[in-house]
């Protein structure tokens, strides 16, 4: 809500936009509104807002019937456009300690002077000291893979005992079942975590298959993200 | 024109005032003047003013008499530069010469296209400003003027 400081260049500017379209502050006659902004400004804007000079002029133009114009004054910040201003400036401006006068808070235009880039890097601080405290979560995930032997007659006891002897950094056997698949050979399923950084499918492929006389392939019936 | 609250009487090809004492001034322009040198809403406008008002006058009869597109632009164009200071035609409020001029532009407004209308971004404020007078309007459309969202809201040039 509202031009900001109408004293500033930023106000002014706020002000040229707002009447580029528009004939007067509030509605399409001279108003009340018209005159408490024309009073906030005080002097004529400069003519490099074409504008604000023009309505300016203008408004002045009314300087008698100034109290008998329609309206009521209302506090400035009502008039200009609406929405955005306050909601932008109310997060960077709520810490701002000097921010006695309400009209800096809305000042959307105007370049950050030093006491706000203090603050906004100090917060850019925090942010990043707050990131780097947090645990970083470990990408997992749940293999199931499917151990299969040359014959039936192979030791499948022997097979999973290998199997569970791989061991690496970031690796976790879990549960295992045999599973028939016809004429009496079985495949061993046996289901893993690894942590993806660490250990990868292929990985656990060559250490199976290093067991060739007990394995004859290995494959990988199901991966899923932990 | 019930604004002046005057007696007037139109045929299909003129409009009448009777004045009073037998006499008659008829057409648009002669009346519109005649009524800003008589009446009494226009009485503080400034001898000078009234001149103003009165060229603005003959110029609307340019207006009326243009056919094509490219010299309504040039019309368009020549207006928005007179009117980046003005609120008005002439002096600091209405004169006859906004009420006539409004009148002529409307038909031209009517096909501008949103664009064209932020292009003369001046003419398109006075219009916009001039139309919501309803005794002005009288019975033409109230056409709409929107900006087009990149200047929307609070966004710097």
């Amino acid at each position: 809500m509202g031009f900001g400081d109408l004293k500033s260049q930023s106000g002014l500017q706020a002000l040229n936009n707002f009447l580029e379209d528009r004939s007067y502050i509030d509605g399409y006659v001279p108003s009340q509104a018209d005159i408490a902004v024309f009073l906030a400004v005080g002097t004529p804007p400069p003519a490099s807002l074409p504008h604000a000079l023009r309505w300016y002029n203008h408004i002045a133009s009314y300087d008698s019937q100034k109290d008998s114009l329609p309206g009521v004054r209302q506090p400035i910040e009502t008039y200009g456009p609406a929405g955005a201003p306050a909601t932008t400036a109310a997060a960077p401006a709520a810490p701002k300690a000097a921010a006695a006068d309400d009209d800096d808070d809305l000042d959307l235009f105007g370049s950050d002077d030093e006491e706000t880039k203090a603050l906004k890097a100090k917060r850019v601080e925090d942010y990043a000291a707050r990131k780097a405290k947090k645990p970083v979560i470990i990408a997992k995930s749940n293999i199931i893979l499917d151990v299969k032997p040359w014959e039936d007659t192979t030791d499948m006891e022997e097979m999973e005992r290998k199997v569970r002897s791989i061991e690496a950094d970031g690796l976790l056997w879990g549960a295992s079942k045999f599973v028939p698949v016809g004429y009496g050979i079985r495949k061993l399923q046996i289901s893993c975590v690894v942590e993806d950084d660490k250990v990868s499918t292929d990985f656990l492929d060559e250490e199976i298959t290093k067991f060739e006389d007990l394995v004859q392939s290995v494959d990988i019936a199901a991966f899923n993200k932990v | 024109r019930t604004l002046f609250g005057k007696s007037l009487s139109s045929s299909k090809t003129d409009v009448t005032l009777d004045v009073g004492d037998g006499r008659k001034v008829s057409g648009i322009t002669c009346l519109a003047k005649h009524l800003q040198r008589t009446s009494a809403e226009f009485r503080d406008v400034s001898l000078e003013d009234r001149m103003q008002v009165e060229q603005w006058l003959e110029y609307r009869l340019y207006i009326e008499s243009l056919q094509d597109v490219e010299s309504e632009r040039a019309v368009l164009q020549e207006l928005n530069s007179y009117l980046q200071d003005k609120v008005y035609f002439v002096g600091h409020s209405l004169t006859v010469a906004d009420i006539l001029l409004y009148h002529s532009l409307h038909r031209v407004f009517k096909h501008l296209s949103f664009h064209d209308k932020e292009r003369f971004i001046n003419v398109s404020r006075w219009f916009n400003n001039v139309q919501h007078d309803r005794r002005l309007r009288q019975s033409l459309t109230l056409l709409p003027f929107v900006r087009s969202l990149l200047y929307s809201g609070t966004s710097s040039h």
